[in-house]
């Protein structure tokens, strides 16, 4: 049940409805139902895998947090954690269930494995280390387990997050109104913006039709902001369906595009993520080399960087991606008090210019292997961005508009513009229109707007998957 | 109660307002007269000869110069990717709004029986929905689609990106209320020899990876349907299939199966089926933008074999 098909928002307007008309006693136990459900629609088997993950995932914690020795917790721990990653594994890297003949793509419980297995880490840890304070059973685990809206791609949440949420009793309609307009939003951002991206950057990117110079330049700022507005509308969508639920999840994205910095943007981008490997990947080692002081960092962001290269996928080029942001980040930490000294030199609205424009290039080329089909199509668009030769086009129409716009059409190069205008209004006021988001008061011109973008700009005929329905 | 007061009068301008621009997009998109199904359903053309077909005689045929031949008046129907299907629809179309032709020229070749052009461009008739036989045909052959068009204005929204640009073109060609060139003989030719390039080029004309055809039941449907539909009006039916560059035809895997099956339906009805592989056109490359879609010169003195014959 993708969140930009019709048979979600169904879904979704059933089980709020209900929710709340039901008495808050039963609202967790109704929540995981319909959790269970969303998981389960498609196929039985994913329901099942789901609740022996859950089963050994609570007895495990419950058994880490009444034993007292030391060493038998430690193990337990290793235990739970080498069986979710082997888990993770199985399903994500070996593809076990196309041996049995299911298709990972219709398995629930395979495409939401790589965040729930982090989770359920997480919660492991958390009580391990008798950080976890909230009293939980079962229900609560499972609800914190398979929340429908953050289940098949975050955001990621640690417990100490969801678990005081179950059982409080919060007013809803307040929420309502803010989770409705932030579904209506992602909405618009996934199959207005990024769904309508997605066609000039699948044509550019794998039909041998690659760009050269600016245009290829331009291809890949393209993508990148795809990847923001397909994975930032499909976090819009998840935190407004929570939202609606009296649920509050941890943000996903905070304006990435405006970052001055790499260290920045990973404070912005998929921060639910970020989060996850700095608390348990990244402080774990640097803490573990201190003893050699300055390199503790750098080994540590490697570490923490080829492990989230992994998360997304086993292959060249996410190994390449993963690798090209660690060094960003540790030329970053060498170099931080020398940038320091030039931001003093210059006036500060144009090195904030210009901190936005390098950091956005950086991240644009290093997207280019993360959207790549091979090692071979990265390094063949990257190629064709530094031909400085023929770098600017001789025809611009020709050139750029045409080349990106596929075909030399008025309507193709009128729906190209429009795009342009549509995502720039956008990115220009994302600020804004987030205040008016968050506004408990319903703003109907607000929701009139973001309907109208959508009646007039989606695309329904041939819709995308989201971009990290893969991972 | 103030607040389900509000939202209530949110619902029903919102659900007004959409129902407004469906009605305001059904009226610009007929009134562009860019897009064929528009124009012949605004203009009176009474052609006497129609030609029939998808891309091959849209840029073959010229109605111009077979009118120099029959000096009858001649109308290109055929349309750039397009069916036998949607030649059923346009045709259909184009009678509500025109006498009958005396003769109707449907283009034939293997390629347009084949499955893979079995895709249904709903979004040309999006506007027409309101006629009977392109509303039962397009809820029959695209339900997924059909199906949205009750939601108001989802039948554009659906494919918004065909139709953003054309409404635009329909309000300035109803202020300028002057007709554009570009459907007055519904033909247009491949200008430019040379077009593509190199291997590109080679591909296309000899079709290096194999094609294999497999007929369309489809296809063979709206054949019958558009057949019954002219002869039941005494309008005279001719198949025919420009000459296309025969060395290909090693490629065409199955090409001369689904030339039989056509004569077959030919025979049946009494029509004249026209093939025209042994011109000498057909031998030289340097005619043909790609293996069965020629340039305009050599359409030219096509067009002047299939005029005469036409003309006895």
């Amino acid at each position: 049940m993708p969140f930009n098909s019709i048979s979600y928002i169904l879904f979704f307007s059933l089980v709020v409805t209900i929710y709340y008309l039901l008495n808050q006693n039963y609202r967790k136990h109704f929540l995981l139902l319909s959790s269970l459900f969303f998981v389960g629609y498609k196929n039985i088997e994913s329901i099942y895998l789901l609740l022996a993950t859950i089963l050994f995932t609570y007895y495990l914690a419950k058994k880490i947090g009444s034993t007292i020795d030391i060493k038998k917790r430690k193990y337990l721990l290793r235990l739970g954690v080498f069986i979710s990653i082997s888990t993770l594994f199985l399903f994500k890297y070996i593809d076990i269930p196309a041996s049995f003949g299911f298709d990972s793509n219709n398995l629930i419980f395979t495409l939401g494995i790589s965040f729930y297995t982090l989770q359920n880490i997480s919660f492991l840890l958390e009580v391990h280390s008798n950080r976890l304070k909230t009293e939980y059973n079962l229900i609560d685990f499972s609800v914190y387990s398979t929340f429908f809206p953050k289940f098949i791609m975050g955001p990621i949440t640690i417990p100490q997050d969801f678990l005081p949420q179950i059982n409080s009793d919060k007013p809803l309609s307040s929420n309502l109104t803010i989770g409705i307009q932030r579904i209506l939003l992602g909405l618009v951002k996934k199959i207005a913006i990024a769904d309508s991206l997605a066609e000039y950057v699948k044509f550019n990117f794998e039909k041998n039709h690659t760009p050269v110079g600016f245009t290829a330049l331009l291809i890949s700022y393209l993508f990148t902001i795809q990847l923001y507005f397909d994975f930032s509308g499909y976090s819009d969508i998840a935190l407004g369906s929570a939202k609606a639920l009296g649920f509050d999840l941890k943000e996903n994205f905070n304006f990435p595009l405006r970052s001055k910095s790499i260290t920045e943007f990973w404070r912005k981008w998929h921060i639910s993520l970020t989060s996850w490997l700095t608390k348990y990947v990244f402080y774990t080692v640097s803490y573990r080399f201190r003893k050699l002081k300055k390199a503790a960092i750098p080994i540590a962001l490697l570490v923490t960087f080829l492990l989230s290269g992994i998360w997304h996928g086993v292959g060249i080029c996410f190994f390449i991606y993963a690798i090209s942001h660690s060094l960003y980040m540790i030329i970053e930490y060498f170099t931080k008090s020398s940038r320091l000294e030039i931001s003093t030199k210059i006036p500060t609205k144009i090195h904030t210019l210009l901190s936005i424009f390098i950091t956005f290039n950086l991240v644009s080329l290093s997207f280019v292997f993360f959207r790549a089909t091979s090692i071979n199509n990265a390094f063949h668009l990257i190629k064709n961005v530094f031909s400085f030769k023929n770098f600017l086009p001789t025809n611009w129409k020709i050139d750029v508009f045409e080349h990106i716009a596929i075909t030399s059409d008025q309507f193709a190069l009128f729906n190209l513009f429009l795009l342009i205008i549509t995502l720039s209004l956008f990115l220009l006021f994302e600020k804004k229109i987030y205040s008016i988001i968050i506004n408990p008061k319903t703003n109907y011109i607000f929701i009139f707007i973001l309907i109208l973008i959508l009646m007039i700009m989606g695309t329904y005929s041939n819709p995308e998957q989201f971009i990290y329905n893969r991972f | 109660m103030k607040k389900s007061y509000k939202l209530l009068l949110f619902l029903c301008f919102t659900l007004m307002f959409f129902i407004g621009l469906e009605k305001f997009y059904d009226f610009f998109l007929k009134e562009n007269m860019n897009i064929k199904s528009s124009y012949i359903s605004k203009n009176k053309i009474n052609a006497k000869i129609i030609i029939l077909g998808s891309c091959g005689p849209f840029a073959t045929i010229s109605p111009k110069e077979i009118e120099k031949y029959t000096h009858l008046k001649t109308y290109n129907l055929a349309e750039d990717h397009v069916n036998i299907l949607e030649n059923y629809l346009s045709y259909s179309l184009y009678l509500e709004n025109n006498k009958s032709p005396e003769y109707l020229i449907i283009y034939t070749s293997p390629e347009t029986f084949d499955e893979r052009d079995n895709v249904l461009h709903s979004f040309h008739f999006s506007q027409f929905l309101d006629n009977p036989i392109i509303c039962k045909t397009l809820k029959e052959e695209n339900p997924n689609y059909y199906r949205w068009t009750f939601i108001p204005f989802m039948k554009y929204a659906y494919y918004n990106s065909k139709f953003n640009f054309n409404v635009i073109q329909g309000i300035k060609h109803y202020i300028k209320k002057k007709p554009t060139t570009l459907q007055l003989t519904g033909y247009s030719p491949i200008i430019s020899p040379g077009t593509i390039e190199g291997k590109n080029k080679i591909h296309r004309i000899t079709y290096k990876f194999e094609k294999k055809y497999k007929w369309s039941k489809i296809q063979e449907k709206y054949l019958l349907k558009i057949i019954k539909l002219a002869q039941s009006q005494n309008t005279k039916i001719i198949f025919y299939e420009s000459p296309h560059y025969v060395k290909s035809n090693f490629n065409f895997i199955k090409r001369a199966e689904m030339q039989k099956k056509t004569k077959k339906i030919a025979a049946n009805f009494g029509i004249d089926y026209l093939i025209f592989d042994t011109m000498k056109l057909s031998l030289d490359k340097n005619n043909f933008l790609y293996a069965t879609a020629m340039y305009e010169e050599p359409s030219i003195q096509f067009t002047k074999v299939l005029s005469t014959y036409i003309k006895k």
